[in-house]
């Protein structure tokens, strides 16, 4: 028993106990589904599913009541502009000064600087300064020396999105690299020399090494169908020096449903153990999982052990690639496994490259079958990884906990907007907290 | 070089060198001019001995399958086991029966009349229904006028009605009135042995994985085990009800569930007579289905470790002992789980001729590798998740020889060093506000805002 606040940003739900005062606060932007359920003799039931999997049922006494909060709820919970998201209003009262200051705590720069980079075989490029060449990259990207503006754009010409070879993960003991981009517009016979040229300088930037891996995240089969559209991958034909393998990851529409099913046998009461584990088979979850890593730990195989360096894409180079490269990078490098390097392989390979934060995540109403689990998949390999390496991070389960629940809570302006682009648009970085 | 003296097989020439008392079922392979010689450990290790030369590996093959199998307990290695540092008397006494009741009894005597657990067989009611008035009797004084008993039978209601036509049953409800009876539901032995092949199998695919684990139905069985037990336990914990629990020897599932809610190993197992030497003796990789084989007492064990990973402040000891328990049930160089049960023991003289594993395990040396070092002593009782969410594969055990515990190891000593370098009143608070929450279900997660 207890009264129901609706404010701008939360569902409040107050209990009506003597003692003490207990509260249960939930984020509009958290709310995944609201659904009224039958009335029964106690009164309305109203079963709102949070996009971090906790599930509140009210029951309200009044059909009618129940109908307008309903409804509201339906409204607050898909803000239609990024304005109206908790973001522009959360003051935890800080100075102007110090807003700014926690914005400058993750610096691109210096991490590529930590990486060793400009050297001789890498460089920094402002050639998508004004985001003239690719919208949803940033406007500093990394290249091989060899790589002149001419070949980017003309490379960025022949893939989907515009999304070019660009440098992820720099191993400085062995010169090994990880470059991610999108799929190549190949479809059945097409070539682009730029493109051929982008990948030999990709190969070039590391002397140890005769021949770089192409990695496409996706089952082959999904990947010749693209070629039918005028997409799909490498031919080792037509690109000297490349050894390409396929890893399958499934695309966001098949996680959608994974996650889904996986929920679904969360929810069931009092399941057996047969139950249970049939119902976490058929859901895939696990199966999605270990594909991740097992791409993960072919790429960090191929850097660390061969010394050799990889590109790697998938369609649209900002999902599967992103979770991949991360994983790999958690595997190679030890600093990411720290918390600040962790919120610095997040905003590189997620934040700066592109990933669509606010169509995955559902941040403003948007199209359903953008939705997709990306990096809460990212998050559970990096829980796997500590329950095998508990020694290995600095931080605890808590930290990814947290983090999962602000991508989706838009408490912070970091996970706004499809890339970086957007958000300066936004000029979100001048108003909104880091 | 092979060395095969008396009943230990010594290794040299393998990076460490394995002694090994565990010995095993055992296939050998031949081909060529060497043979190949594997071993299949009852502590579910696998070795394979190459070893040229047919007539040799023959020899070897010969030699290790004679001294694997005798046939008298007499001429088992615990007879012949002699550690520097322990005399043959020791710890036999550690757990005397009378001093144990006389304990409870004071303690009933004070706080009045705390419910009690009973363990038997089955009735031998059979097809006629017979009566016995003792055994009515017997059952009457356990209850005070107006109070209630619970049976709990530990077979399924089916396989208890068909008992009676083999001259077993059930306690008629006309005969015993003021106790009320409840059935519970294993081909475990299959099952322990289909989990032990599919864990060995590393080329596996995360489908067939959950398939098979689902198949095996071990975790099932962990699940009915730890949920009967809770069912006894909150029988005399909730209802303050009396419970006599039964099966149909009495001296499998009814041990497992006696024990499991009271957590007292050498009076349940070892005492009340689970007949060890037939449960134990083959392990999971046997061809040979012996009848009377079943590993219920790991299937205790996997139980406890459950309730450890669910209240890893509640246990004394950690996953370490309830390996080398494991172990020791099957083949041990200690007397502690020889025979069937005390009149065996007493026939072949255990007690004089062996040593026993708990005095092992208190030596203060050994004592300290078994801690576990997040204990913090709680009078409550705990009550665990019995849904399949929260009952896991205990890898500790099952993936033991196929994966290296370094870096879960690596942890362990990191919480050691973490617990002995701080102050007790800090580590005493947060133990006591989680024991606290894990002792009341009820209680709800504090909500984030």
């Amino acid at each position: 028993m207890g009264t129901l606040y609706l404010t701008a940003t939360h569902v409040i739900f107050v209990e009506n106990g003597s003692e003490t005062r207990k509260e249960t606060w939930v984020l509009h932007s958290q709310i995944s589904s609201i659904e009224k359920q039958a009335t029964t003799a106690t009164g309305c039931p109203l079963l709102i599913r949070c996009k971090n999997f906790q599930v509140i049922q009210l029951v309200i006494p009044q059909e009618r009541d129940c109908h307008d909060v309903y409804i509201s709820l339906i409204r607050l919970a898909r803000p239609v502009k990024y304005e109206e998201l908790y973001c522009f209003s959360f003051n935890p009262k800080l100075d102007k000064e110090e807003r700014e200051q926690g914005w400058k705590l993750v610096d691109l720069n210096e991490e590529y600087n930590r990486m060793g980079i400009p050297n001789n075989y890498w460089q920094i490029s402002d050639v998508n300064r004004d985001y003239g060449v690719c919208d949803s990259y940033p406007t500093e990207v990394y290249v091989p020396k060899s790589a002149t503006a001419h070949i980017i754009v003309g490379s960025s010409k022949f893939r989907s999105r515009r999304r070019f070879p660009a440098l992820s993960y720099y191993c400085k003991d062995n010169n090994a690299s990880i470059c991610r981009s999108s799929q190549p517009l190949s479809g059945f016979s097409a070539r682009c020399l730029e493109d051929e040229q982008m990948l030999q300088a990709i190969r070039k930037a590391n002397p140890g090494s005769d021949f770089i891996y192409v990695v496409d995240t996706r089952p082959k089969l999904n990947a010749m169908a693209n070629r039918a559209a005028g997409k799909g991958y490498e031919n080792e034909d037509n690109y000297s020096n490349i050894k390409f393998q396929f890893i399958g990851i499934e695309n966001i529409h098949v996680m959608r449903n994974s996650l889904q099913k996986m929920l679904e046998v969360c929810e069931l009461k009092s399941p057996s153990m047969s139950d249970f584990l049939w119902g976490l088979e058929n859901s895939g979850w696990l199966k999605h999982i270990k594909a991740i890593m097992d791409a993960g730990i072919f790429i960090a195989k191929a850097v660390a052990e061969e010394g050799v360096s990889v590109l790697v894409h998938c369609s649209d180079g900002w999902d599967r690639t992103a979770q991949v490269c991360s994983v790999a990078s958690l595997l190679l490098d030890p600093y990411y496994r720290t918390m600040k390097g962790f919120m610095v392989l997040i905003e590189k390979d997620w934040v700066s490259f592109g990933h669509k934060f606010n169509h995955r995540y559902g941040n403003l109403d948007g199209d359903p079958k953008e939705i997709s689990p990306v990096i809460d998949q990212f998050i559970e390999c990096v829980w796997q990884l500590m329950e095998q390496f508990p020694c290995a991070f600095e931080f605890n389960e808590r930290f990814l906990i947290h983090i999962q629940h602000h991508i989706y809570s838009c408490q912070f302006g970091n996970f706004l907007c499809n890339s970086q682009k957007e958000r300066r648009e936004l000029k979100y970085e001048r108003i909104n907290e880091n | 070089m092979l060395a095969v003296p008396g009943i230990d097989l010594l290794f040299s020439s393998v990076p460490q060198s394995a002694e090994f008392r565990l010995v095993p079922v055992w296939l050998l392979t031949l081909a060529n001019s060497s043979g190949t010689i594997t071993l299949r450990c009852k502590d579910l290790k696998v070795l394979q001995l190459e070893i040229p030369g047919m007539e040799e590996c023959l020899n070897i093959a010969s030699s290790i399958e004679a001294l694997s199998s005798v046939d008298s307990v007499m001429m088992m290695y615990p007879f012949f086991y002699r550690p520097q540092s322990l005399k043959l008397e020791e710890g036999w006494h550690l757990f005397p029966l009378q001093q144990y009741f006389q304990q409870i009894a004071s303690q009933v005597s004070l706080e009045g009349r705390d419910p009690a657990m009973l363990r038997s067989s089955q009735p031998l009611t059979g097809p006629n229904r017979k009566r016995c008035r003792e055994d009515e009797m017997l059952l009457g004084t356990v209850l005070e006028e107006g109070e209630r008993g619970f049976i709990i039978d530990t077979r399924s209601a089916q396989a208890a009605k068909q008992a009676r036509m083999t001259g077993g049953g059930t306690e008629p409800k006309s005969s015993y009135p003021q106790w009320r009876r409840l059935h519970r539901g294993r081909p475990l032995q299959e099952s322990f042995i289909k989990l032990v092949d599919a864990c060995n199998d590393t080329a596996i695919n995360m489908d067939r994985w959950l398939n098979r684990l689902e198949s095996c139905r071990w975790l099932s069985h962990v699940k009915a085990a730890l949920s009967t037990a809770c069912l006894a336990a909150q029988c005399m914990d909730r209802e303050e009800a009396n419970v006599l629990v039964h099966g149909a020897e009495g001296t499998d599932t009814t041990l497992l569930v006696t024990a499991l809610a009271q957590g007292l190993l050498e009076r349940e197992w070892i005492k009340a007579g689970h007949p060890f030497h037939l449960r134990c003796a083959r392990s999971a990789y046997s061809h040979a289905r012996l009848k009377q084989e079943a590993p219920l007492f790991l299937l205790f064990l996997d139980c406890v470790w459950q309730l450890s990973r669910q209240f890893p402040f509640s246990l004394e000891f950690g996953e370490r002992l309830l390996l080398t328990l494991f172990d020791d049930a099957y083949a041990s160089a200690y007397g502690t789980f020889l025979c069937n049960n005390e009149k065996e023991r007493c026939l072949c003289k255990v007690k004089e001729n062996t040593h026993s594993l708990w005095a092992w395990l208190n030596q203060p040396g050994e004592r300290k590798k078994y801690l576990n070092p997040l204990y913090l002593p709680n009078a409550l009782v705990i009550w665990p998740s019995v849904e399949p969410q929260s009952i896991q594969l205990w890898q500790g055990l099952f993936f033991r020889w196929i994966r290296s515990s370094q870096y879960l190891d690596e942890a362990w000593a990191e919480i050691q060093r973490l617990v002995e370098g701080n102050e007790p009143p800090v580590k005493d608070s947060a133990g006591n506000r989680l024991s606290q929450s894990l002792s009341d279900p009820t209680a709800q997660p504090e909500n984030g805002r």
